[in-house]
């Protein structure tokens, strides 16, 4: 709520609604621009830095993001929502990124290294049995960036921005059960990272 | 009895039948599985607590030096134009002589008098 009131302070130019904006933005009008960026650029940037894990790679993305959608805004005629346009440009953009460094987005034949966490089994060293003791926002935030790039970009996509494993594997041109498999594995590869000691879990938050 | 027999379930296809997090709906095979099975029962308790703290996970904020960055690149390529009617002129009152000029058209006016 705290971040909410200062978006609102942000946020210099008015319109009466978002279709308001988008029409004046097809004419050129720069507070139109601005008032368009400012309502959506905390979704784009945190679905850029979560994907990446990075803050300047997440600025560049989502300035290339803004920048492909604002080249194209003469072309909406509204038949889909604006966020969701945006919203699937913007991971296309980090998806791009993320083929050209070479990185795996998911590991079509498994090529990542099996995981031990499969299954729930644990025995030897446990210390939780749940996370109830662990799970707070930092530690969380610090987890889903060390999660390998091929895990963090499913579970992102999934269980973050919301994306039906369908769509995703549409987006990333794998197999829907690739994309369930994978994502089983990210999210146990999560609880592993959160429930493994950290230096500073307990002293924030 | 052998319906029971049908019903049995493990640790492995409950996982797999795990879809969204926290949006759980089990079958009786499932719900009879978490039942009888603690590690899975302590599966589904972290995603179910994990499905909470990503809600409440606030979305980061850029710098503000990157809409300046989008805006003169805008400028740049053109996409951004001069308004026909400027939005913030078009209603504005006339602005008023600046100061210096009122002061040198009251010397004159006292000079010629």
């Amino acid at each position: 709520m705290r971040q909410q009131t200062a978006i609102s302070k942000r946020v210099a130019p008015e319109f009466e609604d978002e279709a308001q904006a988008i029409a004046l933005a097809q004419q050129g009008s720069a507070d139109a621009f601005e008032y368009l960026y400012q309502l959506h650029k905390r979704r784009v940037y945190s679905l850029c830095l979560r994907m990446t894990g990075n803050t300047a790679e997440a600025e560049d993305l989502a300035q290339e993001a803004f920048l492909q959608l604002f080249r194209k805004i003469a072309t909406f005629r509204g038949e889909s929502a604006f966020s969701t346009w945006l919203h699937r440009l913007s991971v296309n953009v980090v998806l791009m990124h993320l083929r050209r460094k070479g990185l795996p987005e998911v590991s079509l034949e498994e090529t990542l290294q099996p995981l031990q966490e499969d299954g729930p089994k644990r025995d030897i060293g446990e210390k939780d049995k749940t996370l109830v003791g662990s799970l707070d926002r930092v530690n969380l935030e610090r987890a889903i960036e060390s999660l390998p790039p091929g895990y963090r970009t499913i579970f992102v996509l999934h269980d973050m921005e919301g994306y039906e494993h369908n769509e995703i594997a549409g987006m990333m041109g794998c197999s829907i059960g690739n994309s369930k498999s994978q994502l089983h594995k990210a999210r146990m590869k999560l609880r592993d990272l959160l429930r493994a000691p950290h230096p500073h879990r307990g002293t924030r938050e | 009895m052998p319906a029971e027999k049908t019903t049995r379930m493990t640790c492995e296809a409950l996982q797999a039948s795990l879809g969204n997090l926290g949006d759980w709906c089990w079958s009786p095979a499932a719900q009879q599985h978490l039942n009888e099975c603690a590690s899975c029962r302590d599966l589904v308790h972290d995603m179910d607590l994990l499905s909470r703290k990503l809600r409440q996970l606030a979305a980061p904020e850029p710098s503000p030096a990157l809409w300046e960055r989008i805006r003169f690149q805008l400028e740049l390529e053109g996409i951004i134009r001069p308004m026909p009617q400027a939005e913030e002129t078009a209603a504005a009152p006339p602005m008023p002589p600046s100061p210096k000029a009122r002061t040198s058209s009251a010397r004159s006016s006292r000079s010629r008098a």
